[in-house]
Formats: structure tokens, C-alpha cells, sequence
């Protein structure tokens, strides 16, 4: 019985993981071939075709402005997708480092790290990011390094965690012993051992990223007009929401699929990884 | 010269490192002196936490005494810097009780043999391999294990991995920290057999810290008895094993099981 549901399980997380990687490989394509997939122009004002239904030639209809909202809603995904890879990407390129050294070398490098975390994470973190921006003025740019300054602290720690856990088996010692260098040890065993936890953390949070960015992006602070944007789509629409709901219910549909498919693929792939823990089998 | 000069060794843990409270140690090695001769296997014999497994991370520098110095060559372990440090590292290995963790589980057995040849000579790849392999053969492994990674190994295999990733570099002195206590009895015989006929072979000498008086008996050629951090017995002659006086060496003998139990009951009637 107790197999049974396990290899239910199996099944299930199987399907949830061809599921969400499909609409990621999805929404990746879709972002790469922009260009070539959106039938209009994002940001051709025409004040004439203005909150137009849908249309042969505007598939989804208008916006207030009389820009193509499919067309919008196409090279939104290049902007929201492409911005939270970058802040993953950013985020990832400060903490992995700064994790590991924190917790392979500990002591009083250590503890230094601690107590900036400490501070750091002592703000609630999108506030910080929102004053941050708020103080460095609204745009594509600071928006990224607003949330990479304030975030990436949440990642080093978890890493600098799970290179503890890892530091302490006698392989490492051993290497120690044998004479391995300190680089070399890094590289070699601790970096592969935390490797596969660190892409599950990535791809479980960055739904939460793209949803951060909207969410600046709605108010006002984020990717600026004329780029298309999810989040800045929805603050768009706002004042129409009354006679043509619409407009607001496309790019959150698009928001919702992005994010729900990239916390199902992190939570399937962290399932498989325990599985295969849990196994005990032949790498 | 002798291999190894314990002068005095001190050191304390602290128990709680908080701002408010006044620090409480405690002293889990307390002044130890021992000497150990080159070709001569010493057993470390105590309780667990009588300080044997300390000591043993002092010797291999993992530790830092609060006092007394560790010379081995000749040379302080603690005063050098750390390319010395790397040029004696070569004549000091260990084995650790856990097998299981003491290889990476990522890579081959025969990568992790290498590892410690990889970081002192600049061997060409098919060199490489041909030390690996002859060290498998001399462990008493076959020549394919070499691809094969550590899952697929028993603790017995994984212990003797551990042993030929311990002599590759041919060192002087190894530390055997429990090396066979997680093994099952017939399996310690082995490695314990093939502990000695390395010893012969390489002219090795031993530090082997068990809390089983049987297997030190087996291959140790002196013994000390460790208890709470202090030397309490030493034994120059694993003869007169019988006669050791101390309270706490009493105990560790009287653990020890007969080899035929119901046999032994007979006799006491």
C-alpha cells in the first residue's frame, strides 16, 4: 500500500514535471521568438483602434491605446522572464561565492557574513527592494540591482547552510589531509554536492521573482512605458477594469501560468532529487 | 629521532559561547606526553569520550593544542607554515571509522585514490592509473573497481579504498581513528591482516585508537589506556596484557567477549 501511493506519487510528479516544463520550454520559445510571433507592433499607438475586441487582426483586442494586446502580452514575456533570469542570474553570481566561502572557511569571515544577513534580512525584503528603488529612481536596471542587493542575502545563507551540512563529512576531511587545496576541495566536493539543491532552490523561487517584478512594475516603479510588461499591462489597464475586465485578466493569466508552472517544476525536481536520496541508488 | 613527540598536550572545548554566560569548558585532552618509533603500531585504548579521537585530530593538524607542541620529523605541526605544513602532510594519512562518508559518492573510486596523488606529483594520466591500480591490487581489490563509484561497494571494500587512498603516497605514519570498529568480525580480521602485511611492507608505523581492546591486542605493538583526557596505563609489551592494574583497563579487559562463551561457563564450574 505504502509502495503503491510512492509510485503514485512517482506518476503524479512525473506528469506535473512534463506539464510545467513544457510551458516553461514555452514561454522561453515564445520570448526568444518575439519578433517573428507577435502579429503587431507592441508599441503602435493608434488612438483610433483604441479598446477594440477581438479582431483578425488584433486576435485579443486593443488596449487604451490602440496597441495589439497578444502582440503585448508576447514581448511581456521576453521583458518578465528575461528580467527574473537576469536577477536569478545576478543573485546566483553573488551568493553561491559568498555561501560557500562563509561557510567553508567559518570562524570570523563567518560571522561577519552572519551579521550583514542579519541586518540585511532584519527589513522586510520587498520594501527594502521598493525604497530602493523608490531612492535610485524607477527603471529597468535599478529594479534589478534593487532586488539583487537586497535579496541575495536570503540565497547565500541557505547556501552557506547547506555547505555546512556538507563540510563536515569525512571526504572532505580526508582531502584536507591529503593535501588537496582549499580551491580544489571547493570545486571539486563541496560544489557538486550542493549543486542540484542550488537549481531547485533557483527554479522554486523564480515564479516568486517574476511576481516581484510585475508587482514593482504595477507600481510604476519598474520596466518603463513604452515596454510591454505584465505587471505594468495590469496598472494600465486599471481604469478600464469596469467596461473591459479584459484587459487586466490577460497578462494576470500569464503571471499565474509562469509562476504556477516554475513553482511545480522546482517543487517536482525537488521531489526527484529526495527520491533518488532516499534511493540510495547508483548515481 | 623518533617519528612522533607528544609534549604536553593540553586542550578544552568551550561548551557555550554566549555573551551572558560565563564560558564553561572542558578539557577533553589534559596533559599528554607519548612517543611513537618509526615500524611501531601504538594502540589508544579508552572509553568513548576519554579524549582518543582529540588527540588523534591534534596529531593531524586538524585541531590546534591550547599547549605542548606535536613534532613529527622532527618538526612542530602547529609552527609551520603552510607549505611545510603540505610537504609533512605527505607522511601523516588517515583512516576514519566511517567508511561510508570518507569517500565522495560522486566520483570513482578510482578518482578518489587519486586525489591525493594528483596534489604532490605531476603524473601523466596513464601513470596515474597504474599507481591506482597497483594501488587496488595491493588493498586486495579487483582491477575494474576502478570505474565504479562507492555506492556500489560493502563497508569492508570502502575501508580498504580508504586504506589505499591512505598509503598512496607512501606515508610514515597513519592514524587508524575506530579504522574497523563499524566493521562486522570477520571483516575487521581482514582488515586488520592487511593493516599488518602493509605495515611489513612499507615499513609503516601505526596510531590506532579503538575502544576494542581485542583488535589493538591483535596488531599493536604498545598500548596506552586513555581516561577522561589523562594517560592512565601504558603497556610496552602486548605479553603481559593480562596484567594490567589500572581500575579503568580492568574494564576495557573485562568487555572484552569470549571467543567460545558457553565453552568459558563450562570452565568457571
Amino acid at each position: 500500500m505504502k509502495l503503491n501511493i510512492k509510485m503514485q506519487r512517482t506518476l503524479l510528479n512525473h506528469k506535473l514535471m512534463i506539464i510545467s516544463s513544457i510551458i516553461i520550454l514555452g514561454m522561453i520559445g515564445v520570448a526568444l521568438f518575439a519578433s517573428f510571433l507577435a502579429p503587431n507592433d507592441p508599441n503602435l499607438v493608434d488612438i483610433a483602434q483604441k479598446l477594440h475586441g477581438p479582431s483578425s487582426q488584433f486576435p485579443l483586442g486593443t488596449d487604451h491605446l490602440g496597441r495589439c494586446i497578444l502582440s503585448r502580452l508576447i514581448f511581456g514575456t521576453q521583458t518578465s522572464l528575461g528580467t527574473a533570469i537576469l536577477v536569478m542570474g545576478f543573485m546566483m553570481i553573488i551568493s553561491v561565492p559568498l555561501g560557500i566561502i562563509a561557510g567553508f572557511i567559518g570562524g570570523k569571515v563567518d560571522y561577519l557574513f552572519m551579521r550583514i544577513c542579519d541586518i540585511l534580512m532584519a527589513f522586510p525584503s520587498f520594501l527594502l527592494s521598493l525604497a530602493l528603488v523608490g531612492i535610485l529612481g524607477p527603471g529597468l536596471f535599478n529594479l534589478i540591482l534593487a532586488m539583487v542587493l537586497v535579496q541575495w542575502v536570503f540565497y547565500a545563507r541557505v547556501i552557506r547552510g547547506m555547505v555546512l551540512s556538507v563540510r563536515e563529512q569525512n571526504y572532505i576531511v580526508a582531502a584536507k589531509i591529503c593535501g588537496t587545496p582549499k580551491f580544489v576541495i571547493i570545486m571539486k566536493h563541496i560544489l557538486p554536492a550542493i549543486i542540484s539543491q542550488v537549481v531547485v532552490l533557483v527554479f522554486m523561487d523564480i515564479g516568486g521573482v517574476i511576481l516581484a517584478i510585475s508587482s514593482l512594475s504595477f507600481l510604476g516603479l519598474g520596466i518603463q512605458p513604452p515596454e510591454a510588461e505584465w505587471g505594468m499591462m495590469i496598472n494600465d489597464s486599471k481604469s478600464f477594469f469596469r467596461n473591459y475586465p479584459s484587459l487586466m485578466l490577460y497578462p494576470g493569466i500569464m503571471i499565474f501560468i509562469v509562476v504556477i508552472a516554475f513553482n511545480l517544476f522546482g517543487e517536482a525536481l525537488k521531489d526527484a532529487l529526495d527520491m533518488k536520496r532516499a534511493g540510495g541508488g547508483v548515481e | 629521532m623518533s617519528l612522533l613527540v607528544l609534549k604536553n598536550i593540553k586542550k578544552s572545548f568551550f561548551l557555550k559561547n554566549s555573551v551572558f554566560e560565563k564560558r564553561r569548558s572542558i578539557e577533553a585532552v589534559k596533559d599528554i606526553s607519548l612517543t611513537l618509533e618509526q615500524g611501531v603500531c601504538l594502540g589508544i585504548v579508552g572509553e568513548s569520550g576519554s579524549g582518543k579521537s582529540t588527540l588523534g585530530k591534534i596529531i593531524l593538524g586538524l585541531e590546534k593544542p591550547d599547549q605542548g607542541e606535536v613534532c613529527f620529523l622532527g618538526k612542530n605541526l602547529h609552527n609551520l607554515n603552510s607549505k611545510e605544513l603540505k610537504e609533512l602532510r605527505q607522511n601523516l594519512q588517515v583512516v576514519f571509522q566511517d567508511c561510508y562518508s570518507a569517500v565522495n559518492p560522486r566520483l570513482t573510486i578510482g578518482e578518489s585514490i587519486a586525489e591525493p596523488l594528483r596534489n604532490y606529483k605531476r603524473l601523466s594520466s596513464a601513470e596515474e592509473e597504474k599507481q591506482v591500480l597497483e594501488l587496488l591490487k595491493k588493498v586486495g581489490l579487483r582491477r575494474e573497481d576502478i570505474h565504479k563509484y562507492p555506492s556500489q561497494f560493502s563497508g569492508g571494500q570502502l575501508q580498504r579504498i580508504n586504506i589505499a587512498r591512505a598509503i598512496a603516497l607512501k606515508p610514515k605514519l597513519i592514524i587508524l581513528d575506530e579504522a574497523v570498529s563499524a566493521l562486522d568480525a570477520l571483516v575487521q580480521i581482514q582488515i586488520l591482516n592487511l593493516l599488518a602485511q602493509l605495515k611489513e611492507e612499507f615499513q609503516l608505523s601505526y596510531l590506532f585508537i579503538s575502544h576494542d581492546l581485542q583488535a589493538v591486542n591483535y596488531i599493536a605493538d604498545c598500548l596506552v589506556v586513555m581516561h577522561q583526557g589523562e594517560i592512565v596505563e601504558r603497556l610496552d609489551d602486548m605479553e603481559q596484557l593480562e596484567q594490567l592494574a589500572n581500575p579503568v583497563s580492568k574494564k576495557l579487559l573485562s568487555s572484552v567477549l569470549p571467543p567460545f562463551p558457553g565453552y568459558m561457563k563450562c570452565e568457571e564450574i
